[in-house]
C-alpha cells in the first residue's frame, strides 16, 4: 500500500472510510513508521482544534439589544405611516380623484364652459365697489353660487353651480374620459400607498432582525380567528433578566433581562382558540416566563390593539397581566410565534419548575424553549 | 409532538452552536437558526435534515455577509447600547479566556470561507455525508478538505500566539 495522504488519515480518523479501506489504512499505519507519525500528528492537530474552536464559544450573548417593539402610544400618524410628502401625494390624487368624479356628474356646460379655479370657500371673489349696485350684486350672488358649488379643496378646476338652464348633453367621450381618468387617479392613489408601504417594508425589513422578518412574514391570522388545530404559539420575552445560570434557576428572583422565546404547541391537540386559557403542562426549561396558567388575549380598541397574556388563578378567574409578554399566531405556520413587548417581567409573576434533568445551561439561554399546552376553563 | 418540535429538540443547539462559533455573535445565530427553522417548517420534506438544515444556515450566513446593513447595524445599536443602559450582565470572562476566544476568531478567519463551513460543520458533529451537501462538495474530497482546515487553523493559532507572546515580551522589556 502506498503512504497515506493527509485526508485519508483525517478521514479514517474520523469514520468516515468504508469498512475495508479502514482496515488497509489501519494495517499500514501499524507497519509503516513514517505513515504512523503522521497519524499521529493528525491525531493531535484534530485535538489542538477541537480546543480551538470549544474557545470560539465563549462570546457574550444579549450585546446587541433586540429592537423594541412600537411603543403604545403613538400617533395615528406614525401608525399609518404618513409622511409630509406622501399625504400631499395622497391628497393631491384624491383631490383629482374627486374632480374627475365631479365632472363626470357634472351637467353639460361643463365640456363648454372653461373650468375655473375655485377660490377658497370663505373667501369670495373681490367685489368691485366703483361698479353698479347690481354689478355688484352680480358678482356677489355668482361668488354665493360658487360658492356652494365648489369643492373645499382648491386650487382644482371645479364645475359652476348647475342652474336650471343648462342642459344635460355632456359628451359621451368627455364622461368616458372622466370614468377613466377617475380610475386611474384611484389607481395611481393606490399605486402610491402601496409602493410606500412597501418600500417601507423592503426598508424596514432591510433593518430589523432576521427574526422580526420572519415573523411578519409568516404572521397572517387576525386575532380573533381561531387557530388550526396542532397551531402552536412561540412567546418572546424581552426585558430586565438575569443571566440564565444555576443561581437564576435555584432562586426566583429579580426580573428577565435576555430576550427569551418559547414555541408552544397543543398537548391535548386541540386547536388553539384565542382569546383562551392555557395551562402550561411541560416545557423544557424551569424558565418559561408564563405562569403555569394564562390567559391568551387582547385589550385595546381597533387603533390600539395589544396582545396580552394574563395570568389566571388557582379557580380560573383572570388575574394581573404578565407584563413583558405577549403573543401571536400564525394558522399558516405550524408553530405560531409570539413577540415580545417592552417592559420588565416581574419575576413573580413566572411559575417555577423543576428544571428536567436533560437541561443544559446553553440550553437555557437560547431561543425556541419547547412546552405544551392544554386548553382550560376560565372565567 | 410534530415534526417542528422534533427538528427544533434534536437541531436546534447544536445549529445554534455552529452559528456561533462561524458569526462569534450569539444573538446573530439565534435569529439566523430561527429564520432556518422557519424554512425548514415551510418545506414538504426534508430528506437529510441536519445537512440541509446546516447548508441553509449557512447560505443564509452568506448572504448576510454580502451585505453591510447587518453591520451598519450593529455597530449604530452598539453605539446605542454604549449609551443606554446595560440590557444584560454577563458572565465574566478570565482575561486568558477572553483572548483565546480573540485569538481563535482571527485564526478562524485565515481560513476559506469552504474550509471554516466545513471545519465547524465537522465539530458540530456532521458526516462526510452531510459535510458533502451541505456545501455541495464530493464526499472524497470532504477529508482533504478537513485535513487542511484543520491544520491551517491550527498553524494560524499557534502563529497568533507567538506574536501575542512576543508582544508581551517586548512591552516588558520596555517597561523596565
Amino acid at each position: 500500500m502506498q503512504h497515506l495522504d493527509d485526508g485519508t488519515i483525517h478521514a479514517w480518523l474520523d469514520g468516515a472510510l468504508p469498512a475495508d479501506e479502514a482496515a488497509d489504512v489501519e494495517q499500514h499505519a501499524r507497519e509503516c513508521a513514517d505513515c504512523a507519525a503522521l497519524v499521529a500528528d493528525a491525531r493531535g492537530v484534530i485535538a489542538g482544534v477541537a480546543r480551538i474552536v470549544s474557545a470560539l464559544d465563549d462570546v457574550p450573548a444579549g450585546v446587541v439589544p433586540k429592537a423594541r417593539p412600537v411603543a403604545e402610544s403613538r400617533s395615528l400618524w406614525r401608525t399609518l405611516r404618513v409622511t409630509p410628502f406622501r399625504a400631499a401625494i395622497a391628497a393631491s390624487l384624491m383631490v383629482f380623484a374627486a374632480s374627475l368624479v365631479v365632472i363626470r356628474h357634472a351637467p353639460p356646460h361643463v365640456a363648454t364652459t372653461p373650468p375655473r379655479v375655485a377660490p377658497p370657500a370663505s373667501v369670495p371673489p373681490a367685489v368691485d365697489i366703483k361698479a353698479p349696485l347690481s354689478e355688484q350684486q352680480k358678482t356677489v350672488n355668482a361668488a354665493k353660487k360658487l360658492n356652494r358649488a365648489s369643492i373645499t379643496v382648491p386650487p382644482v378646476a371645479v364645475s359652476p353651480a348647475p342652474t336650471s338652464e343648462t342642459k344635460s348633453a355632456v359628451p359621451k367621450a368627455a364622461e368616458s374620459q372622466s370614468d377613466s381618468g377617475a380610475r386611474d387617479a384611484a389607481r395611481m392613489l393606490r399605486d402610491v400607498v402601496v409602493t410606500s408601504s412597501v418600500a417601507d417594508s423592503i426598508s424596514q425589513h432591510a433593518a430589523k432582525p432576521l427574526a422580526e422578518v420572519a415573523r411578519r412574514e409568516a404572521a397572517k391570522a387576525t386575532v380573533s380567528a381561531p387557530a388550526a388545530a396542532n397551531a402552536a404559539v412561540v412567546v418572546e420575552v424581552t426585558g430586565e433578566r438575569k443571566a440564565l445560570s444555576a443561581k437564576l434557576r435555584a432562586t426566583a428572583a429579580g426580573p428577565i433581562t435576555q430576550p427569551f422565546r418559547m414555541m408552544l404547541t397543543s398537548a391535548d391537540k386541540r386547536p388553539f382558540v384565542f382569546p383562551g386559557c392555557y395551562q402550561l403542562v411541560h416545557d423544557t426549561t424551569s424558565l418559561a416566563p408564563l405562569p403555569e396558567r394564562f390567559s391568551l388575549e387582547s385589550d385595546g380598541d381597533a387603533n390600539a390593539r395589544r396582545n396580552i397574556v394574563r395570568a389566571l388563578t388557582a379557580d380560573g378567574r383572570r388575574d394581573s397581566v404578565v407584563t413583558g409578554v405577549t403573543w401571536e399566531v400564525t394558522p399558516t405556520f405550524s408553530a405560531g410565534i409570539v413577540s415580545a413587548r417592552d417592559g420588565p417581567v416581574a419575576a413573580s409573576a413566572f411559575g417555577r419548575r423543576e428544571a428536567t434533568p436533560s437541561m443544559r445551561g446553553d440550553m437555557a439561554r437560547s431561543v425556541g424553549v419547547i412546552g405544551q399546552l392544554n386548553r382550560i376553563e376560565c372565567r | 409532538m410534530n415534526d417542528v418540535d422534533r427538528l427544533f429538540r434534536e437541531y436546534h443547539q447544536p445549529l445554534v452552536r455552529y452559528l456561533t462559533r462561524r458569526l462569534g455573535d450569539r444573538d446573530w445565530a439565534e435569529e439566523v437558526a430561527q429564520e432556518t427553522f422557519l424554512r425548514a417548517v415551510r418545506q414538504e420534506s426534508i430528506v437529510s435534515e441536519r445537512s440541509w438544515l446546516f447548508a441553509v444556515a449557512t447560505n443564509l450566513v452568506r448572504d448576510e455577509a454580502r451585505k453591510d446593513i447587518r453591520r451598519r447595524r450593529r455597530l449604530e445599536l452598539l453605539r446605542e447600547q454604549a449609551r443606554a443602559e446595560e440590557a444584560v450582565d454577563p458572565e465574566p470572562l478570565t482575561i486568558e479566556r477572553a483572548q483565546e476566544a480573540a485569538l481563535a476568531r482571527k485564526a478562524l478567519e485565515q481560513l476559506t470561507e469552504r474550509d471554516r463551513e466545513a471545519l465547524l460543520m465537522r465539530e458540530e458533529g456532521l458526516d462526510y455525508t452531510e459535510i458533502a451537501n451541505a456545501l455541495e462538495l464530493s464526499v472524497s474530497s470532504v477529508g482533504t478538505t478537513l485535513a487542511r482546515a484543520r491544520r491551517r487553523l491550527v498553524e494560524a493559532f499557534e502563529s497568533l500566539q507567538g506574536e501575542g507572546r512576543a508582544r508581551a515580551v517586548r512591552g516588558t522589556h520596555a517597561a523596565s
